[in-house]
């Protein structure tokens, strides 16, 4: 049958029909090919993108020298700090390797917070192009330990606290405890009385108690606060024996859990009676004999001398850089690597002199104190928590009416709290007699913010630490 | 009396089948190499996920061809073609079946008239065009770089781009396969056979159809797997090149159904960029191993070339746009 | 068809559903596989009447040309599959599997909230605590003093690990939706000499507590130093979902 001319024109629009069809889908391929290549070219023509970011929450808020760890696309040309913007702001120092980009933080950082990191004109290596990175996290809240000693017969018991609302929790309870040391979800908890001193490392998650090995009859002098990583330093005396004076022990609980003397390189052992941990190292400075001011390193023994004539060693920076201690000239504070000395001159309260007594320097430069001043008559004396400078210094804390008195007070790692051992009113005074660390049965810790001087928590209790 | 001789056949086979697998059941775990046995593993993981699907597929597909009157599937739709191929997209609203349960969907409908490019983009639309695939990729990823709205809006742009290409072409019928062409030629109207009958019937027929192209296609993705190791892939999360090409080649294999696959996504958003992910939400749902299988049984294999050279392309470029502005 | 749905349903029945499809699909699988086999009884019923009084229904199959090849070779894979559908006993996925996807890549869940639980948690959170969960919290921070007093309790079975000899991998696969994407994630224990009492694959009970790794050649800081080791049958459900 011989196709007749309208069927040819048929199949030829066909034809012509399926060549468009066929067109029109190779050219959306090409078109949609084309403009993944585009977008491509545009993206690689972009300044670096930050591939990730992370950084160690549990370090960071515990010990200073923590570091942001910025991974790029693409090597990247090195960073100034200039080009860093931190919010809140935190003293750091940046540096850059490869793809690699390393913020780390002088000071630990505050709990609770969120920092914003930005870092502006980021550029690759080769290219000309800049972008801008920015990165969010934040900080876990911070929480402190202390200890609520019952009464006759009852049990001692070991609380942690937030700086919010939320009542505390129990940590652990039990008889006798007079000091203790937290170390992750472990407690070691020291314990001093007629019947001889007890160490204990207590795993409240799984109950278990091990008894740490004690020489033989000791009593337990102090227990130092925080612990150094999972290393406790504390000092005992010999009851009868005259072999332990003070003496200065450490335990690893990660380790072989074995109280052992630290000795120098003489290998004499170091009559202790104040120390001090450096934050971010297993360094412990003490206040040797009375007299000299020295760094131990808890793992290797070695002792460095700081100072050789102390009357008072009050601490170490938060930052971990400088030692502040009281010798002939006054308050002083030595850079504990370079031995450079930085006098603190003492400041006025609201014009008046004032008797100071435990310093802490903070990384700014202004310093929070412990100071008395008299009254008009010099009859009473008041303490009260204070901060300031050189030039001026002003109230932080006050007990109610200043009735009360002023004790010790602990610094959270960032400076951000000030947890503060006080007694209501010190006209009633009653000691709880313990053997190791006794406090005033009315004793009670007040947190106070340092940045809004706010009181943020009152408890009931002694031996605050700040849980790392 | 019919009934329950069938009743009793269906009852033998699967006493049977029973107790075989309680017999191999007892044999020790390597009585064939770790290999090949996870090859097999992953094969049958694809196979049994996706059976349901297909079976709530071709039981819709059935309602439709058997059940539903005419005039509903063709009155809501507009005459004009472009607003309808927009509404059929948006058809897989109702009809939520994974993507392999759409195929014996789409069959049915061009068996009941509707045209080839229609049910193509129904086909296209329709994995993700439906409630649970969407509320499953919202809780994978909420809001966060438009991953959802642009998996939403880029697989109805795919679908009806598709749908409007292939409605250009003279003779649609020339793009399905032989056997279905003919079989849609021929389909039966009114023929005097009870509903019930011709209903399981044709969930039979559509079922030896398809499930020889869905076991292939699971022993392809699970074969694959073990051969291709998956952390050569994953190292390429940042490039924006290859994140991309990495993803869509992962979807392609993996041929995971459309209505998870965001939860199986999901651990990987931390490391790669969020356009390569979303090339996967858009590439998985419409062409993998196991879908190209079953799709064979309705398409040629000129017409799912295109449709695969289309559809990665495209794809490429909405991934690859997305890289840029997010 | 119907082989395969016997197969889901005796895999349903004995419990082994789960090394392939995750748990929440059971009801609707298991469902449609009903729904399945009533089709083909009413089908089989048909097809056993189809001689009495069925018209010829006109199928449209293609009955005359020859099977072409692709076909009846996929006939013939199909058959293969069906047979080792049937023949082969359940299987959980092989350390194959672990080896080619690398381990802890993604799986891991939301470490921040599970690092926030360990931080203040007691007893009962730790109890709960499997692999996938310390594979999280090693990820957030190796600070040793973290871990201490924090117990950890976990069942997986043994990875090697190619940096250190004496360490392995304790190890599970989790799943989001069937055993196809199957992630590995584990975590490092140390336990010098373990190939002298233990294999590849083999499932074990650890008790012990995260230490600072002391290993040379190891890049894992944080490692868990086993108290209790104790060799155990493969749990019912192998995978974590």
């Amino acid at each position: 049958m011989t196709p007749t001319s309208s069927n040819r024109q048929q199949r030829r629009g066909e034809r012509l029909a399926t060549r468009r069809y066929e067109r029109a889908v190779w050219v959306t391929v090409a078109v949609a090919t084309g403009l993944a290549i585009l977008a491509l070219a545009i993206y690689a023509l972009q300044g670096p993108r930050l591939r990730s970011g992370a950084v160690d929450l549990v370090r960071a808020v515990a010990s200073p020298q923590t570091s942001l760890r910025f991974e790029a696309d693409r090597p990247i040309a090195p960073l100034q700090d200039t080009q860093v913007t931190i919010e809140p702001s935190v003293d750091f120092r940046v540096s850059t390797q490869g793809a690699l980009a390393s913020v780390t933080f002088l000071d630990a950082l505050d709990s609770g917070t969120t920092y914003r990191v930005e870092v502006e004109g980021v550029r690759g290596e080769w290219q000309a192009s800049e972008s801008t990175w920015v990165y969010e996290f934040s900080t876990p809240a911070a929480r402190m330990f202390y200890l609520v000693r019952g009464d006759e017969g009852e049990s001692d018991r070991i609380l942690s606290v937030g700086v919010g609302s939320e009542p505390p929790l129990e940590a652990y309870r039990a008889e006798n405890m007079d000091a203790f040391v937290p170390i992750g979800s472990t407690l070691v908890v020291f314990s001093a009385g007629l019947e001889g001193s007890r160490a204990e490392l207590v795993e409240p998650v799984s109950g278990r108690v091990d008894r740490l090995v004690l020489p033989q009859d000791v009593v337990i002098n102090d227990v130092f606060t925080p612990a150094s990583g999972t290393r406790v330093a504390f000092t005992l005396s010999s009851l009868s024996s005259g072999e332990f004076d003070r003496t200065l022990f450490v335990v690893d609980t990660a380790g072989a859990r074995t109280p052992t003397v630290i000795t120098g390189l003489d290998g004499e052992p170091l009559r202790v009676t104040e120390a001090a941990v450096v934050p971010a190292s297993d360094t412990l400075v003490a206040w040797v004999d009375d007299v000299r001011v020295v760094s131990v390193d808890l793992r290797s023994s070695l002792v460095l001398p700081i100072a050789e004539e102390a009357a008072r060693l009050w601490g170490v920076t938060s930052r971990g850089d400088q030692v502040v201690l009281v010798d002939v000239g006054g308050t002083v504070a030595i850079d504990i690597n370079t031995l450079e000395e930085t006098r603190i001159l003492p400041a006025q309260l609201s014009g008046r002199d004032v008797f100071e007594g435990q310093t802490l320097l903070l990384s700014d430069g202004r310093r929070i104190q412990t100071v008395a001043i008299g009254n008009a008559q010099g009859t009473d004396f008041t303490s009260l928590i204070a901060v300031g400078d050189d030039a001026a210094l002003t109230p932080l804390y006050r007990t109610p009416d200043d009735r009360g008195s002023i004790g010790a007070f602990v610094a959270s790692p960032s400076d951000q709290y000030v947890a503060i051992e006080t007694i209501p009113d010190r006209s009633r005074r009653e000691s709880d007699e313990r053997v190791l660390e006794s406090r005033d049965v009315s004793s009670t810790i007040v947190v106070v913010d340092v940045e809004t001087q706010q009181v943020v928590r009152s408890v009931e209790g002694v031996l605050p630490i700040w849980a790392r | 009396m019919r009934a329950a001789f069938g009743a009793v056949a269906v009852a033998l086979a699967l006493a049977l089948v029973w107790g075989t697998k309680e017999a191999s059941s007892a044999l020790p775990a390597d009585v064939v190499s770790p290999a090949l046995r996870d090859g097999f593993t992953l094969a049958f993981s694809v196979l049994i996920e996706s059976i349901p699907f297909i079976i709530l597929g071709i039981a819709l597909s059935v309602l439709v061809q058997v059940w539903i009157p005419e005039q509903w599937l063709f009155r809501i739709l507009p005459k004009r073609p472009l607003p309808r191929r927009l509404v059929i997209s948006l058809l897989g609203m109702f009809l939520p079946v994974c993507e392999c349960g759409n195929v014996p969907l789409a069959r049915g409908l061009v068996a009941k008239g509707y045209t080839v490019s229609d049910s193509m983009t129904f086909l296209l639309a329709a994995p993700i065009i439906n409630p649970v695939t969407i509320i499953t990729t919202h809780q994978a990823f909420g809001w966060d770089d438009g991953i959802l709205v642009v998996r939403i809006l880029g697989a109805i742009v795919i679908a009806n781009l598709l749908g409007w290409l292939f409605s250009r072409h003279p003779d649609p019928l020339s793009l399905l396969t032989p056997t279905f062409a003919a079989q849609c030629e021929a389909t039966p109207r009114g023929i005097s056979s009870g509903k019930m009958w011709r209903s399981a019937d044709m969930f039979v027929r559509e079922a030896s159809i398809l499930m020889p192209a869905l076991i292939v296609g699971s022993l392809v993705a699970g074969a694959i797997q073990v051969v291709v190791s998956r952390d050569q892939l994953v190292a390429l999360g940042s490039d924006p090149l290859l994140s991309v090409v990495a993803m869509m080649a992962l979807a392609f294999v993996i041929s995971i159904c459309a209505n998870v696959d965001s939860f199986f996504i999901l651990p990987f958003a931390d490391t790669f960029l969020p356009g390569s992910l979303i090339a996967f939400l858009l590439l998985g749902p419409i062409v993998d191993i196991k879908m190209l299988a079953l799709l064979r049984t309705t398409y040629r294999s000129a017409t799912l070339l295109r449709l695969t050279v289309l559809v990665v392309a495209l794809t490429a470029a909405i991934g690859m746009g997305v890289n840029l502005f997010v | 068809m119907g082989v395969t749905i016997s197969v889901v349903l005796w895999l349903w029945a004995s419990g082994n559903l789960s090394l392939y499809i995750h748990p929440r699909y059971n009801v609707f699988t298991v469902t449609m596989a009903i729904i399945a086999l009533a089709g083909l009884a009413l089908w089989a019923a048909l097809r056993l009447r189809r001689g009495d009084d069925e018209p010829h229904s006109h199928e449209g199959h293609d009955h005359s040309s020859k099977p072409r090849l692709a076909e009846r070779a996929s006939t013939i894979v199909g058959m293969l599959a069906l047979a080792a559908l049937v023949g082969l006993p359940p299987a959980t996925l092989s350390t194959q599997t672990v080896e080619n996807r690398s381990l802890n890549q993604s799986g891991l869940g939301d470490a921040g909230a599970v690092f926030e639980e360990a931080a203040s948690g007691m007893s009962d959170t730790f109890a709960a605590f499997s692999v996938r969960e310390w594979a999280a919290i090693l990820t957030q921070t190796s600070d040793p003093a973290f871990y201490a007093g924090k117990p950890a309790q976990v069942v997986g079975f043994v990875s090697e690990d190619p940096d250190d000899p004496d360490q392995f991998y304790l190890t599970r696969f989790v799943v989001s939706c069937c055993s196809v994407d199957a992630q590995p994630v584990g975590i490092p224990v140390r336990l010098p000499g373990w190939r002298d009492s233990y294999g590849p694959e083999d499932w074990l009970v650890v008790s012990g507590q995260f230490v600072l790794n002391p290993s040379s050649s190891s890049p894992e800081p944080i490692v868990l130093s086993p108290d209790a080791v104790e060799p155990t049958k493969q749990p019912d459900d192998p995978y974590l979902f």
